[in-house]
Order: C-alpha cells, then structure tokens, then sequence
C-alpha cells in the first residue's frame, strides 16, 4: 500500500477537527442550522491552517443526507463522493493553474445546470489569488447573484491580491495561526493514535519549527518519524530537522560580545561544514539578539519562550553587554539582512557581518557619549561656582583620550590624590572603549588603592561579576589593558573583603561630585555627612553659643508649624 | 548536475551519508512521502542522489536497499532511459507555468514501467510565481505512485506553501578533506592542487570538478595578480585593466553558478578580501581559502584597515548583484575597480580617538 503522509491521513473531515478556528467553524455550523448561508466565502490564512479542509468539510454539511444539520456523517453518498474528489456537484478547482478568463466562461456556462444528486453545486476555488484580473471581472457578475442552488468557496493565503469588489461580494474569514498549545496538543494526539513515542519537550520542538501551521508540523512529524522510527528522541528531533541548536547560538552571541572575531569564524565554519542553512542561522541569530533585548527591557516571561536555565544564560550575557550593545548590533543584523539575501556567498557575506559585529564594541556608543557629555556639563557647571583651577584641568580634557600622555601633565602631578580615585573612573572609561563586557562587570567592583606595580581592588556582591575574574585569561587582559593604559606593568591584586569594609572603601566615589568633602577631611564626622548628603562646601566658619543655637532650632521649628 | 549523465549508487555518493541515511530509512519503513525538498548548494550530489533514489524503489527484484542492478528497471535508469523519470529545470532563466502544466498532466496517468514515477524539478526556486502556484494543488495530494522531488539551494527563494508540503532533506556541504582525495584519485592532482580547489570550491564537488577542467587555477591566478596591483595603477591604468578583461569575456554568459567570466572573477576576488579580513583580525589560519597565497596575505592584511576591507567585499558583492540585474558590464566594473582602487590606496584611516585632541 502506498505511504499516505500523516497531513492528508488526518486532514480533519468534520468541524471539531479542525484545529484552533472555532471562530469560524462555530460561525459556519450556526449559518447551516439557521439556514443563513452565504452564497459566497472567503477563506484566508497562513499556509497549513484548515482553509481548504474547512471549504470541503462546509461543502459535504450542506450537501450531507443523513448527518444533523452543521455535521457531515461522512457516510452517506454524497460525504463519501466529496472526499474522495469524486463528486459531480463539488468541484474543487485549482485557481492558479485554471486562472484564465477562458476558465471562468466555461464556469459559468456550467453554472446554470441543476445539482444532480445534492442540494447544491459547491465550486471550491483554490489559491484564488492567482487568478488573472479578466477571470476575476468575469466572475463579478455571477458572484454577485448566483442561482439559488450554487455555493462558491474561495481560499487563498493572499487575500490582498484578491480585488476589492470579490472581496465586497464574500463573505470574509480569516484564519488564524494556530498557536503553540494547540499544535503540542495535537501532536499528541496524532502519536498517540499513530503509536509514536515522542517526548512533550520534542513535540514542543516541531510546534515551535511549523510556526503556526498545522500541515508543517504534521509533516515534520513524518519526516522524523520515517527516519527515527516510532520511538523518537529530542536529539534527532533537532538533527533531522536541521534545527539550530541553542547553546551554538548562545556560543555565537557570547563570542561576538565578547568581541572575538577569531572565534566567531571559526564557529561560521562549523555552521557552513554542518549543512545548516546560513540564512536560517542568520534568521536565528537575529532571534537571539531579540531576546538579548526583551530580557533587559521586560521581566515578562512569556515573551522569551525558553527553559529557565537559557533564561538565565540570556540575561547574564545580555547584562554583561549592555543595552545599547545589543541594539546596536540588533541594527546591524537588520540592516545587513539584505546584503545576505541576495548574496552568492552567503557564507563569507555572513563572515564579514559577525566580524563588524564584534567591532561594535570598539565605536563609542550613543549612552557612552551622552554620559560623557553629561559628565562634562557637570562638571563645567560645578567648576562655575566654584573656580577651583585643579579640578578644572581635571576635567577639561575629554576623558576619552585619558591613558597617553595625561599622566605625564603637570596637573596630574600637583594632584595625585584626587587622580588616583579618578583613575578608577578613567581606567574603567578607557576599558569601556576596549572591551566593554570587561567595564560593564568592573562597574560593579570596587576600587582600593594604586601603586606603582599594584592595581588593588575588591569584588562587588554580584556573584557573576565576582566570579568573572576567575578565568586566568581574562585577568591577564585586564592586567595588558592597565599596562597600556598607566604606561608601566601593573599587578591586579584582587581583595577579599567583608560588607561594611566595601562600603566604606567606596566611599570616595560617591564623593566625588563634591570636590570639596575630601579636603575637608579634618572636619568632624557630623559636619561631613551633611556636606555630603547636600553635596555642600564649607564656606567659612561661624561661632555660635548654645543658647543662640538653641533659639535659632525653635525659630526653625516655629516656622515649620 | 554535473555528474547528470553517469548513475551513482547510494553507496558511492561522497559526503551525504547523513541523506543517504535518512532516504534509505524511509524506504525500510515503507514510508515514501510524495515530496521531498533536497536543500543544498549547487555541485554537492542532489541529482545524483535523486536518481539513486529512482533505482532502489523501482528495483524489480530489490535484494538490497540499492537496487539490483540487473533487473530492466534498474538498467534503465541506470542508461539513463527510464520512462518513469521526469527531469524539469529552467527554460532560459526561468521554470515556466506552461512547464508545470505539462508535468501535472502528466500525473493524470499510471507510471509506465516502474512503480513510482519520480518527478525531479531543478532549481525549483527559479519557478515563476504563477508556475509555483499552479504547482501547489499538485504537489499537495498527487496521484498514487508518484514521487516529487525539488532541487533547491535555498528554500527561502521558494513559496512558504510549497515548502510546507514538502519533506526537506537538507544536503551538507563535503568536507574538504573528501574532495581533495576525489580529486586527487579522479584528476590525477597533486596535494596542493586538489587541496587549494577543495577550499575554493567551498564543499561543492561540482565546482571543484568544473575548476580542475579548465584552465581555472591560472585564471585564478592571473586575477588574484591583477588586484594586487590594483592600487598601484594610476585610474587610467586601472580602467584600461579592466575594460580589457570585460571584453575578453563579454561573450560569455554570466552564469550564476558558475566560475567563468567576470562573476568567477568577483568570486575569486571576493574570496581574496575575505581571507585579508581573517588575517587582519589574526583568526586561525585553517580557515583560510586561498591557501598558497597565504603569506602575501599576511604582509598586505598588515598594513590594511579593517573597515576598507569590509567595504572592498560588499563593493564586490553589490557588483555581482547589479551585474545581474542590470547587465551593463563595463559601467558596473568600472565603477567597482575604481571604488576598490580608492579603498586600497587610502592610508589606513587613524583611530578616531587618536584625533579628538586636535579637535
């Protein structure tokens, strides 16, 4: 016997069948009972969700002679005659190949005749977008008030292709997509009574590749199924499939944030030796920076449709690039999408776009040079007010070139103090522009001294940041990075620390909007948190006896009241 | 394609074990679907493969998976004389409704002698979209004993509805290291030889054979010289260069595929840049293409900035692109030489924020 392929074994022959369209098929049972039929339909729809099923499962219940009304027996002559192909009366009609107006005549001359043996002549018009601009004028008139005994049925995936006065003259339903749950559930159907055994995590697998469709998944289903047999394991679900395996994709992302291009070519290679489909994986690749994004933006989960633990492997690589990162390379991938599709080489075309994408990292980002700016502004407007010429050459040059011959100036000399905790800042602006994973974890650590050969610093409460430093390669860029940023070999010395200690050590980073506190430093603890807590200066000393203080607090508090 | 003409059994089919595999189960579960979508670049055993398939389901005496080899079926399909084989491909540029037409009418009959007919449709992606639409009815639900198979490099050029009626079957590229053994045991090449087209051809056995056919390594060459000293030449020289190598190939056909004329010059020039990009970013030097020009690379990616080879590629890119949209050959070539003269003679271009302090 001939192999019938499970998408038309279990085309569904009877409205409950049919998967995911209740609106519609609720709709059409209630016109058959209450004898509401349209003369003409419109089905339109994805590919592979119920259109053409629909039309032969309304042209048998109106024609059907033994079943209740809305509920073909899918016994009696006329069911039986329709499913097979076989009717006289309903004639299924292949709109792209018949798309001629010469067609369409012929249609309507045929029109007129009475039904032979059923109540109606159903014309099923498939793919009917297709047919030509005449054919469709042609059969405006005849649509519009066709003989009592006709019914037409049109499906098409490209309804927009179908003039507007055929539209006017149907009566319209979409069909939508059929969603995850519903495809899983029957998938499950489907092996259950075909005595597959496939696991809920494999079923979900081939939901999520038919995208929606009812025959994709049903044919994916043959595929696996007809090379695996009837047991069926997650890895062949994937194999077979040519489905991208997640971690390659994490492996990719986290190689391009990383900014190593040496790495990423290597994994093009793999991808090209494997036989995945380059645009597929370029597809999926855009996939992963999407929900890079979603992960910063939302904490919905239902939005990154993935198990916890590639949640949380998106969220770290997606905390460790940042933002602005990840949408500029989103950018990137859209805007060279084109430059892929059209290509004959899609492969070195693929190349050269995950090679730029490492480069991002290298080009200041908009955040960057806007918190520069703000910086700068700051700055400026707080040297305003108070003219103080040491922090001014502090911060008049740009930080970005920070690194060179800065150390050497003499305003660096005169102010080692205040430099060597604004190095901190300078070292991690300067790392910014080098390597931004590496800045964006240094962020969270905590600066405590430097000296000629040692960079000693203390790790910060985030576990992933504390841990980062652990891989010795990683430490040995961070530590070719300060040598090339303080011009002299620098030990990094990393500093265990308990919780209060790290606050204070922290403390002079807070400070440093006010340039005054740390000279101020003989003043009594009191005195500093107020400077502190309104970012003030001491203008100059006044004497005060108890007792006037005392009456100046309760002028205050009068007031107050 | 290129091996249409000689028949190639399942087992001799080099690098597509994971296809063969696949078809071969289906067969034992006697679970022939009746359409297949073989995926894969062009010169990698598709049709080979498809043919295969013809002879092992309409083996007569079937002792093996392959067929017998004995019975008339399998030696017709074998000579090639098989009437239940039809092959359709583009006629001119294009695979025309009027051809889909011929072939569903066709269905309307049992096959002749076999118990399939197999239907094999060559870059089915080039259908027009009338005769990808006229084709969907038929694909769908054809008559029993009749199998479909449709050749595509990509299935993103194909209609999302024929792609959902279809069991795709993707084709892996083959290995490098399998191409240089067959071109050494088939060409009579020495290691180097074989090994370099191996890597050019990028796992495409086809084009790999096609380039050890000609006389493609010296052409090869003689390009790979001409765009060395590219920038050297003053415009003038570079047009002259140019206008000379358009003319000589102006009558030859761009062919897509294919690895003659100006295209094959892109291609090569292309795979050039890409391998500079490599070395500038010193990535591992297995990966690259042009294996015996690779120290020159090294000294040129040296001294090369990384955002003009970037550029250099996609100016060659879009060149092969508009030269087969537009076809005006020597406009097209003038302006991608001239563009790429510039790219390559600009001084490498000085971190921007080596500049900020002037500003």
């Amino acid at each position: 016997m001939v192999y019938e392929v499970l998408a038309r074994k279990w085309r569904p022959q009877i409205f409950e069948d049919v998967v995911g369209q209740e609106h519609i098929t609720q709709t059409l049972q209630n016109a058959i009972k209450g004898d509401r039929l349209a003369h003409a339909y419109l089905f339109s729809g994805a590919r592979g969700v119920g259109k053409t099923s629909v039309a032969r499962i309304l042209a048998k219940a109106i024609n059907c002679e033994e079943g209740e009304p809305g509920l073909p027996c899918n016994k009696c002559h006329s069911c039986t005659e329709i499913t097979t192909g076989a009717s006289v009366d309903v004639q299924e009609i292949d709109g792209a190949s018949n798309r001629g107006i010469d067609e369409i005549r012929d249609l309507r001359e045929n029109i007129k005749y009475m039904p032979s043996s059923s109540r109606f002549r159903v014309y099923i018009i498939d793919e009917v977008h297709m047919l030509t601009l005449p054919a469709f004028n042609a059969l405006l008139k005849t649509l519009e008030e066709p003989p009592p005994h006709v019914k037409f049925i049109f499906a098409t995936t490209d309804p927009h292709k179908v003039p507007v006065t055929i539209l006017s003259r149907c009566q319209k339903f979409d069909f939508k997509r059929i969603p995850l749950g519903l495809l899983v559930k029957q998938l499950e159907k489907i092996t259950g009574e075909e005595g597959i055994e496939m696991s809920q995590s494999g079923m979900a697998l081939i939901a999520r590749e038919a995208e929606g469709s009812m025959r994709d998944a049903e044919s994916l289903l043959d595929q696996v199924v007809s090379f695996a047999g009837p047991k069926i394991e997650d890895g062949n679900i994937t194999d077979i499939l040519g489905i991208i395996d997640r971690t390659l994709l994490f492996e990719t992302s986290l190689a391009i944030l990383e900014d190593s291009p040496g790495k990423c070519l290597q994994i093009v290679d793999r991808i090209y030796n494997y036989g995945y489909d380059i645009k597929e994986f370029y597809k999926a690749l855009m996939d992963q920076f999407r929900n890079l994004m979603v992960s910063l933006v939302t904490s919905k989960d239902d939005l990154l449709d993935m198990s916890d633990k590639d949640r949380e492997e998106i969220s770290r690589q997606a905390h460790m690039a940042g933002l602005e990162r990840i949408q500029q390379s989103l950018n990137l991938l859209i805007m060279r999408e084109e430059d892929l599709r059209f290509t004959f080489h899609p492969r070195l075309v693929l190349e050269t776009i995950m090679i730029k994408l490492c480069r991002l990292g290298d080009d200041l980002s908009f955040d960057q040079l806007i918190k520069k700016i703000e910086a700068l502004e700051k700055r400026l407007s707080s040297t305003a007010s108070s003219p103080d010429r040491a922090t001014l050459g502090n911060l008049s040059e740009p930080s970005v070139n920070w690194g060179t011959d800065h150390l050497e100036s003499e305003e660096a000399e005169s102010l080692l103090d205040e430099k060597i905790s604004g190095d901190w800042e300078n070292l991690l602006d300067y790392l910014s522009s080098k390597n931004r994973a590496m800045a964006n974890v240094l962020k969270e650590w905590h600066f405590l001294n430097l000296t000629n050969e040692t960079l000693e610093m203390a790790c910060g409460g985030n576990p992933f940041s504390t841990g980062f430093f652990d891989e010795s390669d990683r430490m040995e860029k961070l530590a070719g990075y300060c040598g090339d940023f303080f011009k002299r070999d620098i030990k990094i010395k990393i500093v265990k620390q308990d919780k209060n200690k790290i606050e204070k050590t922290s403390l002079p980073k807070k400070e440093e909007t006010s340039p005054g506190v740390i000279k101020d430093s003989h003043l009594p603890s009191h005195v500093q948190e107020v400077l502190e807590i309104f970012q003030g200066e001491v203008k100059g000393e006044v004497s005060l006896d108890s007792s006037e203080a005392k009456d100046r607090e309760k002028q205050v508090k009068s007031r107050r009241k | 394609m290129t091996n249409g003409t000689t028949f190639i059994p399942f087992s001799k089919i080099i690098g597509q074990d994971k296809a063969v595999q696949f078809l071969k189960q289906v067969m034992a579960g006697e679970k022939l679907p009746h359409a297949y979508l073989f995926v894969g670049i062009q010169g990698i055993g598709k049709t080979t493969t498809a043919l295969a398939l013809t002879r092992a389901i309409n083996c007569r005496e079937p002792v093996t998976e392959e067929g017998c080899g004995r019975c008339p079926s399998c030696r017709q399909v074998m000579s090639g004389n098989f009437p239940d084989l039809e092959q359709i491909g583009p006629e001119g540029n294009r695979i025309k409704i009027d051809q889909i037409r011929q072939l569903s009418r066709a269905f309307g009959f049992k096959p002749v002698s076999g118990k399939y007919r197999v239907s094999i449709i060559q870059s089915a992606d080039r259908m027009t979209e009338e005769a990808a639409n006229a084709f969907l009815k038929t694909l769908e639900e054809p008559p029993e004993g009749n199998i479909l198979i449709l050749n595509v490099k990509e299935p993103l050029g194909l209609l999302e509805t024929i792609v959902s009626r279809c069991q795709k079957v993707p084709f892996r590229p083959i290995p490098v290291d399998l191409i240089a053994d067959w071109l050494k045991g088939k060409k009579q090449l020495d290691d180097e030889e074989a090994l370099l087209l191996a890597k050019i051809s990028e796992g495409s056995l086809g084009r790999a054979f096609n380039m050890s056919e000609g006389d493609f390594l010296e052409r090869r060459q003689d390009y790979l010289f001409k765009l060395i000293k590219l920038p050297e030449l003053s415009s003038d020289q570079a047009l002259t260069m140019i206008l000379e190598v358009t003319e000589k190939n102006k009558k030859k056909a761009l062919d897509p595929s294919g690895d003659d004329g100006i295209l094959g010059m892109l291609s090569v020039w292309k795979a050039w840049y890409r391998d500079l990009l490599l070395m500038n970013i010193s990535g591992p030097e297995k990966l690259l293409l042009n294996i015996d020009f690779s120290h020159k690379l090294k000294t040129i990616a040296k001294n090369c900035n990384i955002e003009n080879i970037m550029k250099s590629f996609q100016v060659l890119d879009v060149a092969q692109r508009d030269l087969l949209r537009m076809r005006n050959l020597d406009l097209v070539m003038e302006n991608a030489v001239l563009t790429l003269r510039g790219l390559t003679r600009e001084k490498p271009v000085q971190n921007r924020r080596q500049h900020t302090p002037d500003e």
